[in-house]
């Protein structure tokens, strides 16, 4: 089923087949996967990041709820926020990635937090977990802003770009939600 | 085939033949009470070797359970699991309650890391345990693994949803 979520800002929305270019545009940028698994987008891979979201969103039951975030105003798309289930699939790790050209706005905090309120109110979920490497705070930051509490600091329990690296990990569980 | 011999203790591979020892540590309520699985029945036990003894022969291997011996007595198990990352893994253990607080438990997770960081050359090794259970947290900390988290009501075991404390170690520690 198609998930649509709005705020006062944004619009959540299913990836449709043309925002590869956006896509493209956003994650050929270093910055922007600095911290993530892979490196730095070109066509074919953005391409293909758009057909592994819309198989995710064509999947049941679906596994991982991935949506591209758009400007209300303007229909661009300015990054993706996501999430996806954990074995036990009342739990989740959520994702956020924005243009960096949009940064600073409360954007990816505005976003994230309305997929939090799906996950947790219309899904029923449990607890929802994110990570960042603790030399990104500005995503640290985000978590914290989205009420999830800091719960532990792994070290060196990842390998990304030829070095192994450190994760802090914060958490919200349905009834912390409810009572934010 | 891995023998782990520490001062009082022996670390051998499981086979078919551990079957009545194991089960008399694994089907306790006490034993399993802070673990997914419910106590093991006799068919349990046995599936449980099954996996033991088939990871034991997989290549590459990535399951090492060995059964802890104290003479000709099996007194518990130690093992570990490599991850999606195989340089990491996580690891277990369980000592009959009729020989707890003899550092057995200590003993066996040590010559475990130590077969772990030196023998497989693994990166990391994390374990995790329930905060009500001291007794396991206590054998991490021993073990000189760092506390680095405690998840709030990550992992739902028997009816209701449990806490997670996480310990780990890099090799790079060990060896210090």
């Amino acid at each position: 089923m198609a998930t649509l979520i709005s705020t006062e800002r944004l619009v959540l929305r299913e990836f449709v087949e043309d925002d590869w270019r956006a896509m493209l545009a956003i994650h050929a940028q270093p910055t922007v996967v600095r911290w993530l698994t892979f490196e730095p987008m070109d066509e074919a891979a953005a391409r293909a990041y758009v057909q592994g979201a819309l198989a995710c969103a064509r999947e049941v039951p679906r596994v991982v709820v991935e949506l591209a975030v758009t400007l209300r105003s303007a229909d661009t798309l300015i990054g993706r926020t996501g999430f996806r289930r954990g074995e036990d699939p009342r739990t989740a790790m959520l994702w956020f990635t924005f243009d960096p050209a949009h940064q600073g706005k409360g954007y990816a905090v505005e976003a994230a937090r309305a997929l939090l309120g799906y996950a947790f109110e219309v899904l029923g979920l449990h607890r929802v977990w994110g990570d960042c490497d603790p030399r990104n705070p500005a995503s640290a930051r985000v978590m914290e802003k989205l009420g999830m509490r800091a719960e532990g600091h792994l070290v060196q329990n990842f390998f990304i770009k030829g070095e192994w690296c450190d994760s802090l990990l914060f958490a919200v569980l349905a009834s912390e939600w409810r009572r934010a | 085939m891995t023998t782990l011999a520490t001062e009082r203790l022996v670390l051998r591979e499981m086979s078919h033949a551990d079957a009545a020892a194991l089960h008399a540590i694994i089907s306790l309520p006490e034993v399993v009470r802070y673990q997914t699985e419910d106590p093991a029945d006799e068919e349990g036990t046995r599936a449980v070797i099954e996996r033991i003894v088939a990871g034991a022969a997989a290549v590459p291997r990535l399951l090492f359970d060995f059964a802890v011996m104290h003479g000709a007595e099996l007194v518990g198990r130690v093992g570990m699991k490599r991850e999606s990352d195989p340089s990491m893994a996580t690891l277990w253990f369980e000592v009959a309650p009729a020989h707890h607080g003899r550092g057995f438990a200590s003993e066996a997770a040590r010559a475990l890391l130590g077969f772990a960081f030196e023998e497989v050359g693994l990166h990391r090794v994390s374990g995790d345990c329930d905060p009500r259970n001291p007794a396991s947290a206590r054998v991490m900390e021993k073990l000189g693994m760092r506390r680095e988290a405690h998840l709030v009501q990550n992992v739902f075991i028997k009816g209701e949803w449990c806490d997670s404390l996480v310990f780990a170690m890099l090799a790079s520690e060990w060896k210090r």
